[in-house]
């Protein structure tokens, strides 16, 4: 683990000039319950994990996705209906309108990281704010799935191999930097009236772990963080 | 090695439902093929027309048992043909604007058959898994569905010069592919024209060579049928989007309207004009002009000529030819999209 800190130190200096986990919030659109059940659309989460090579190459291992996958859910499931909220769980790969909302989802959360939490290339007139959409085709999600919120979970995750481990071993001895795994990603909660993201978390970790229970629920727990429900 | 692979195809190809280490190498590569696949059939490049798809899957199942095989088309310029190594054969709309017939087009999907059918396919990915480029293709294949910015035939010719077929598994193809659509009745013939005229692009991934195409013709024994009636019928409603986005790609598109026009349908013929007139070498507008008269002399007769003529006329500074050719554009495609421009053009004139 030590070895996976030291790499993405290495990897990510000029990232890593703003705070790792930071949820952020969008004040011009306060949380509002259409109904007395509160219902979050849980979209099926979208989950890469892969082995780093000894080349660098990622390599997607179907086996640890399949499984984060499920326990990234259950999890997230499990955290809000502690909280009174019932969920619905989505799965939208088999309908081309509402796996665009997906898509349109991962693009817009990238700019977010990338000008929101990225200083030097700030938008303008976007300023420190969350003042994002998704625009009014997330209607699809709304008529069939009948919840006020969705849920969105975008993560890369990788994990060093073997190799990688025993190269980045003998790199930190020749003081090369030598990057090993991390994990990447964002959840964001979208108001399925509106398609305003109303707030968004960024996920960034070398400890993070999705591949066994215990450490999922912490890295579920990092990504919800501020989750204002 | 050879264990891997074997488990691999059996996977990948459906041949046997046996599932492999799901911590193997071939379970990611499987996993990243089907959410491609996903990608493509959820894409809103992907053609839906019920019309157009019957008439090529109509040709892949007599082709072969088609059971296993799932056919997308996809709205894009160029020539592209492509199988992911689960089943699931892409089909680029450029492919049947250059098809000449319903021969043409079975001759480039059997090749593609038989690459999938050889585990070819699956063998390139192999080799692209090895050195990550994987991820770059199925990049490639999912822009090639409208996602993304590295769809265009230029960088799937730039993955097919590092990833080609070999020249081996190229006869193998021409071979099968032949068997195929002889078995079906197709024209042999079709397969050298097909295969004469197609894209740079394309035969970086299915590298061409003079050798190949005397095997082919080799191979090329007998007769059958064309198909050319029912190729034009079927593709005659989507020629116009077809010719306009091959037209806005931006390279010079002269030599492939050449062969289109060959075929003496108008909108080919407006296609070679618009191509002349946009690449505007010394000579460019003379030849413009002839292709637009002589599309407008043509059966279909396409407006879109007269426009041409208009565009020609005010680069010349003719502006009563101009006016006139705009006018009749006006009348002859009332509801153009670009109607708002071609008004304002009229107004300056």
């Amino acid at each position: 683990m030590g070895r996976r800190i030291i790499a993405l130190l290495s990897l990510c200096a000029p990232l890593c000039a703003c705070d790792a986990a930071s949820p952020r919030l969008a004040e011009s659109a306060p949380i509002r319950w259409s109904q007395p059940g509160k219902t979050i659309v849980l979209v099926t989460p979208d989950i890469e994990l892969s082995e780093l090579t000894a080349g660098g190459a990622e390599a997607p291992r179907a086996d640890w996705t399949g499984s984060a996958i499920a326990l990234t859910a259950k999890n997230i499931a499990a955290r809000l209906a502690a909280r009174g909220i019932s969920v619905t769980e989505a799965d939208t790969a088999a309908n081309a309108r509402e796996s665009q909302v997906v898509k349109l989802n991962s693009a817009v959360g990238q700019a977010i990281l990338l000008h929101l939490y990225y200083s030097p290339i700030k938008l303008p007139q976007k300023g420190a704010a969350l003042d994002w959409t998704l625009g009014p085709g997330v209607a699809v999600l709304r008529d069939k799935y009948h919840g006020d919120y969705a849920l969105f979970v975008h993560l890369r995750d990788s994990y060093s191999s073997t190799g990688r481990q025993a190269l980045m071993g003998v790199a930190a001895l020749l003081l090369v930097p030598v990057p090993g795994g991390f994990q990447s990603g964002f959840a964001s909660l979208v108001d399925l009236r509106t398609g305003k993201i109303v707030w968004f978390n960024r996920l960034l970790s070398v400890n993070g772990d999705l591949r066994n229970a215990d450490d999922a629920r912490d890295t579920v727990g990092e990504l919800l963080k501020g989750l204002p429900l | 090695m050879k264990r891997v692979l074997a488990l691999t195809l059996m996977l990948l190809t459906g041949a046997a439902r046996a599932q492999p280490d799901a911590d193997s190498d071939e379970a990611g590569l499987a996993m990243q093929v089907a959410k491609a696949e996903d990608n493509i059939r959820n894409s809103a490049a992907l053609v839906r027309d019920p019309a157009l798809n019957d008439y090529v899957h109509g040709i892949v199942c007599r082709l072969t048992p088609c059971a296993a095989l799932r056919v997308y088309l996809v709205g894009s310029p160029g020539l592209n043909v492509f199988a992911l190594p689960n089943g699931a054969l892409v089909v680029w709309t450029g492919a049947l604007l250059r098809a000449q017939d319903e021969a043409q087009l079975a001759h480039l999907l059997a090749h593609e058959i038989a690459h999938y059918q050889n585990k070819d396919s699956l063998d390139l990915y192999h080799r692209m898994l090895d050195t990550s480029g994987v991820v770059a293709l199925l990049g490639v294949a999912a822009a090639g569905a409208g996602i993304g910015f590295v769809g265009t035939p230029a960088s799937m010719a730039a993955l097919g010069a590092k990833y080609s077929h070999s020249d081996a598994q190229e006869r193998d193809a021409d071979r099968a592919g032949m068997a195929m659509a002889a078995a079906a009745g197709y024209d042999p013939a079709a397969a050298l024209a097909v295969w004469r005229a197609a894209d740079a692009d394309f035969l970086k991934v299915h590298p061409w060579s003079e050798d190949r195409l005397a095997a082919l013709q080799d191979l090329a024994h007998g007769t059958g049928k064309t198909g050319a009636e029912n190729h034009r019928a079927v593709t005659a409603p989507y020629l116009e989007r077809w010719v306009g986005e091959e037209l806005r790609r931006d390279i010079d598109t002269v030599a492939l309207f050449i062969r289109l026009a060959a075929s003496g349908r108008g909108l080919c013929r407006y296609g070679l004009g618009e191509a002349y007139r946009k690449r505007g070498a010394p000579g460019d507008a003379v030849l413009a002009a002839s292709w637009f008269r002589a599309a407008l002399a043509a059966p279909d007769s396409p407006p879109l000529a007269w426009r041409g003529l208009g565009l020609l006329a005010l680069q010349n500074g003719d502006k009563p030819a101009a006016r006139a050719a705009f006018a009749q554009y006006r009348v002859m495609a009332p509801d153009a999209d670009d109607k708002a421009m071609i008004d304002y053009y009229l107004t300056q004139l």
